[in-house]
């Protein structure tokens, strides 16, 4: 029981007292349930590989998403993680290539470009299929840093580097945008078109 | 602008303090020394810039004593007239056992600059009613300090100035705290990977990113801080010349770590970014082997002079003291004259040491704030020179209006 509740606890987002909680779960849950639960975490283990193109979390690479013959090959957007590559998915606004980095350059955590899936994104540009790489990286310091790193490597290659647009938040409020926000939207502002 | 309520639970010396009502003016604190007149100040402080102007550890802000359970909830509370309109503000720290201070006053000394977000402390902000990060609490309600402390302005180090110019332009500006914020965090990426570097762990290539975002921040903050020390100067020369009934001539020197081409233009510093990031280059051997980088807005130092000389080296004891208050009364006048809102004015201990000339000219250029908190024991107060206003006891951790 107490061996449970340490795993537990070293998942994100959860703390001493819901590792507890959860464990009482488990313990009072139908033996059935419980190894579904325990057979899916295992399963999911053993069957997730990185797709050798994207390098996204897959059971078969190259992914579905790599293989669909319908997607622009001219254009890669380089995500961060691959739940951001499933937000973008979700959106539907983009039909191109995925590129997967597992994290961004951070030094004092210890992660430089070697770290990350950046040797593999290079070799995806090599044959000159790929017109322009979008970086989807977070706005924070290290995904700017990141995204910066990778323009450096890029665009020397005659490869058009674009970045994602920051402003407000569709179906937003202007008075609850943090000052920041309202500053770059302002800086981004586009001509209104009839 | 005015603080019309102030709501204190358990904040240092204070279990539940409920000041309604408060009156513009001179709102005079009288009490004994230890009786929590400076916390209420430093209540104040908080408010306004979600730092402390003196704690080193966000624990030292809770009164630990009360529950049970080993964890502690401190609440601020203000409530600000602005011209615009009516603004609140609150400030909740939630602490954990480990945040608790050692009873012994073994506090390390961190650098003053960056008072950490302490791990064990949990830091809430509203401002209206409505969550918010702690950048986006500065501006409404805006202060100006005065301690006895502020001496060190003159003949401390360069540290506590550049502190004092950065809590100045964050009241004023919120892209600067930003900046320094960014600054800062660029600058720890940059040394950690100047240390991998060093142990061929990492390559010089990977420094571009870090150099870039350095050169950006640190031009805006040079930028910004010239600017606002130009003025400052201007501004500390007129409450100078009362208050000595000398005619110094006062300017200020900005004695950066990287070259700098011209005045400060209030543009963001595009030139001097250049200039950064090639100095960055230069230094980068050194910077590498040393594990740090070695010039920047955190190495600068910001001068007084008077008539030519470092206000450090000039004139005695109470000369340096005057400067100090000039360089004060300028930050407050920086406020009023930026925002176009009188800051709150909260003079900690102040007259103890000033001659009843000096005082009276305080009072006199003070009086023409909307609000101006002071302490005092009462001895240096007496007699004519107590100002027109209201007077609360300050007692073991009571206010009482008198």
């Amino acid at each position: 029981m107490s061996r449970l509740i340490d795993q537990l606890n070293k998942l994100p987002g959860v703390g001493p007292k819901s590792a507890q909680r959860l464990a009482y779960h488990l313990l009072r849950m139908p033996e059935d349930h419980a190894r579904a639960l325990a057979d899916a975490i295992v399963e999911m283990k053993e069957r997730s590989i990185l797709c050798e193109r994207c390098q996204n979390i897959t059971e078969a690479s190259p992914c579905t998403i790599c293989q669909e013959a319908a997607r622009d090959a001219h254009t890669i957007c380089v995500v961060e993680e691959p739940l951001d590559l499933v937000a973008l998915e979700r959106g539907r606004g983009y039909r191109g290539q995925y590129h997967v980095l597992h994290g961004v350059i951070s030094p004092m955590d210890g992660i430089g470009p070697e770290q990350l899936k950046v040797r593999e994104l290079l070799n995806r540009l090599r044959d000159g299929t790929v017109t322009e790489v979008i970086m989807a990286t977070n706005p924070t310091l290290e995904g700017e840093a990141t995204a910066m790193y990778l323009q450096r490597l890029i665009g020397p290659l005659g490869i058009r580097v674009t970045r994602l647009a920051r402003g407000l938040p569709a179906g937003g409020d202007l008075e609850y945008a943090d000052d920041i926000t309202l500053a770059r939207a302002m800086e981004g502002r586009q001509e209104v078109t009839s | 602008m005015r603080v019309t309520e102030l709501s204190l639970t358990h904040f240092r010396n204070y279990r539940a303090l409920e000041l309604k009502e408060i009156p513009s003016g001179f709102v005079v604190l009288q009490g004994d020394n230890a009786q929590g007149k400076t916390n209420l100040l430093e209540a104040l402080f908080l408010l306004a810039t979600s730092r402390s102007p003196r704690a080193h550890r966000e624990g030292e802000l809770i009164a630990w004593e009360t529950p049970q359970d080993g964890t502690a909830a401190t609440r601020l509370f203000g409530c600000v007239r602005r011209k615009d309109g009516p603004v609140t503000i609150e400030l909740l720290l939630m602490g954990r056992p480990e945040a608790r201070p050692p009873t012994t006053a073994a506090v390390a000394v961190e650098d003053p600059e960056l008072l950490p977000a302490q791990s064990g402390v949990r830091r809430r902000l509203r401002v209206n009613g409505a969550p918010r990060r702690a950048l986006d609490l500065l501006g409404n309600l805006t202060v100006a300090l005065f301690r006895p402390e502020d001496l060190d302005l003159i003949t401390g180090p360069p540290s506590g100035r550049r502190r004092a110019i950065d809590i100045l332009l964050s009241q004023v500006d919120p892209r600067y705290p930003r900046a320094l914020q960014r600054y800062a965090r660029a600058m720890a990426q940059r040394n950690h990977l100047l240390r991998r570097i060093a142990d061929r762990r990492a390559g010089q290539d990977e420094l571009a990113p870090w150099d870039d975002t350095l050169a950006r921040e640190g031009a805006f903050i040079l930028d910004s801080r010239r600017s606002a020390l130009d003025r400052l100067a201007q501004l500390a020369g007129s409450a100078h010349r009362p208050l000595s009934g000398d005619r110094e001539e006062l300017s200020a020197a900005y004695a950066a770590t990287v070259p700098l081409a011209g005045p400060a233009l209030g543009d963001g510093g595009a030139a001097v970014a250049q200039a950064f990031l090639a100095r960055l280059g230069e230094v980068r051997a050194r910077d590498i082997a040393l594990g740090q980088t070695t010039v920047g807005p955190h190495r600068d130092d910001l001068t007084l002079l008077v008539n030519g000389v470092p206000a450090g080296s000039y004139g005695s004891r109470g000369q340096q003291r005057t400067l100090a208050l000039a360089w004060k009364l300028a930050e407050a006048e920086y406020l009023r004259e930026v925002t176009a809102q009188d800051p709150v004015l909260l003079l900690d201990d102040v007259f103890s040491e000033l001659d009843a000339h000096r005082r009276g000219c305080v009072m006199a250029v003070a009086g023409a704030y909307e609000q101006v908190f002071i302490t005092t024991t009462g001895a240096e107060l007496s007699g004519q020179m107590m100002p027109e206003g209201s007077r609360y006891v300050v007692r073991a951790g009571t206010v009482t209006p008198e």
